[in-house]
């Protein structure tokens, strides 16, 4: 079991080795003072509201605490030329539009070989056979490795029309673009081919890599609310909804107008109504990206009544 | 240099410096900078210059609430948090590290995080951006005022 004095020097035993007691009753005094990094994050204001006004309140509170976060702010951070000149070409990468696929090369050189074979192989002089007197079977058609989705139908379940339901683009939030997995990894990096996949429509792959992506990164928004969006489009509602409502306790307003309209789309074709009802209700009353197309579809749900 | 190098050369150490000083480690300080100066880069043409760098701060003051929306689950464990401020009598030990003139707030928070706070060297030095050396030498500034205190104490 560690104890108090394990790792420190002989200059440091010896000078404390008088006042023993008296420490051991601060450690007690302290030991359930909140993480420093949640009061130093307090001192800047820089927590979220509800835990801002808990955590400034105890360091209203606690002298101790107010004395041990001063000590963050007493630090004088520099960063050197090297490091700004690196950030700053950083800032100007990512600040560069990305460019449409369609004007890589690297997308159309495949296709203009194969359109070439083709013009090849349909001009090339081709053998005249007599037609076969009984029909052959057409060859069978090549299992698909990749299972493709497409957005269910607009449909009538029970009573009510099925609500639009479009392809969200992938957005991200700002936590991916900081975060870093414990090898050094990326959670963009990690995320990328998951999104590559989505993105061309392969939900199945998607819905995979995106499993993976949300065990190594449980408080990530985009794994499961992506998932959930590529398991919709696959048809398995209940799943859609279980990974839609992992990303709704994450609470992240940027994707919540988002997720709140693919759980109400998961509810309504999955046969729970209200459930539906509820997550457009909530939409409609919020000013936001999704509440004009909430409202309508209340409107549209009722006029099916 | 364009206007948004200009403006970037001009603010990015006040912001490095607080991102810093909001969460302690480099990578995710520089992280927080870089999303700061790319909002005012996407807003170049919008943004009331006599706003920076406060703006800038704002900026990375809101991605540090993000970060910490995400840490949710480690929160939890705050419910009570109303209920643990220390209620005993301080001892003596705590009125000096708070009172002692000759300590700087960096020394002072050195040693709580040290002695009380049962941190090694090197997790100091990583949550206060400081070195190991930088870390042992406010320790030993420290510990030295410390015990002439209590020799003098001792002595009366």
């Amino acid at each position: 079991m560690k104890t108090p004095g394990d790792g420190w020097d002989r200059e440091e035993r010896e000078a404390l080795a008088p006042m023993e007691a008296e420490l051991e009753a601060l450690r007690a005094r302290h030991a359930g003072d909140p993480p420093f990094d949640l009061l130093r994050a307090a001192r800047a204001d820089a927590l979220p509201p509800e835990l801002q006004a808990r955590v400034s309140a105890y360091l209203d509170d606690s002298e101790w605490s107010r004395a041990l976060v001063d000590g963050a702010f007493d630090v004088e951070h520099t960063l050197d030329d090297a490091a700004a000149d690196r950030l700053l070409a950083r800032i100007t990468r990512s600040a560069e539009p990305r460019r449409p696929w369609f004007s890589r090369p690297y997308v159309w050189a495949p296709l203009a070989a194969a359109a070439t074979i083709a013009i090849i192989v349909t001009a090339w002089p081709q053998p005249r056979t007599p037609p076969s007197a009984a029909p052959t079977a057409a060859p069978a058609k090549p299992e698909s490795t990749v299972a493709r989705a497409e957005p269910p139908r607009f449909e009538a379940q029970g009573s009510i029309a099925g609500l639009p339901f479009d392809k969200p683009d992938v957005k991200l939030s700002v936590a991916a673009l900081t975060w870093r997995g414990p090898s050094g990894s990326t959670l963009v990096d990690d995320l990328a081919p998951a999104l590559d996949a989505y993105r061309r429509s392969d939900y199945a792959r998607a819905a995979q890599a995106l499993e993976r992506v949300e065990q190594r990164y449980p408080s990530s928004i985009e794994a499961p609310f992506y998932r959930g969006v590529s398991l919709l489009f696959l048809n398995d509602y209940p799943g859609a909804i279980a990974e839609l409502q992992k990303a709704e306790r994450l609470n992240d307003s940027t994707f919540a107008p988002d997720v709140a309209w693919y759980l109400a789309v998961a509810e309504q074709r999955a046969g729970n109504t209200v459930a539906a009802r509820t997550h457009l209700d909530a939409l409609c009353r919020t000013p936001g990206p999704r509440s004009g197309a909430a409202c309508d579809a209340i409107k549209k749900l009722d006029g099916a009544r | 240099m364009g206007k948004f190098e200009e403006l970037y050369r001009t603010h990015v150490h006040a912001v490095f410096r607080f991102a810093m000083s909001v969460v302690g480690d480099r990578a995710t300080a520089e992280d927080l900078t870089s999303e700061a100066f790319l909002a005012l880069r996407r807003n170049l043409d919008t943004i009331d210059e006599s706003l920076l760098p406060g703006w800038l701060l704002t900026v990375v003051r809101n991605r540090a609430r993000d970060l910490w929306r995400r840490k949710s689950v480690e929160t939890r464990a705050l419910d009570d948090l109303a209920t643990l401020a220390p209620a005993a009598a301080a001892p003596p030990a705590e009125r000096w590290i708070l009172d002692a003139p000759e300590l700087r707030p960096v020394h002072r928070t050195c040693l709580m995080l040290r002695y009380v706070h049962e941190m090694t060297r090197a997790e100091i030095a990583a949550k206060l951006g400081l070195t190991d050396t930088q870390v042992k030498g406010h320790l030993q500034y420290g510990l030295a005022l410390l015990r002439k205190t209590y020799k003098t104490r001792e002595s009366v």
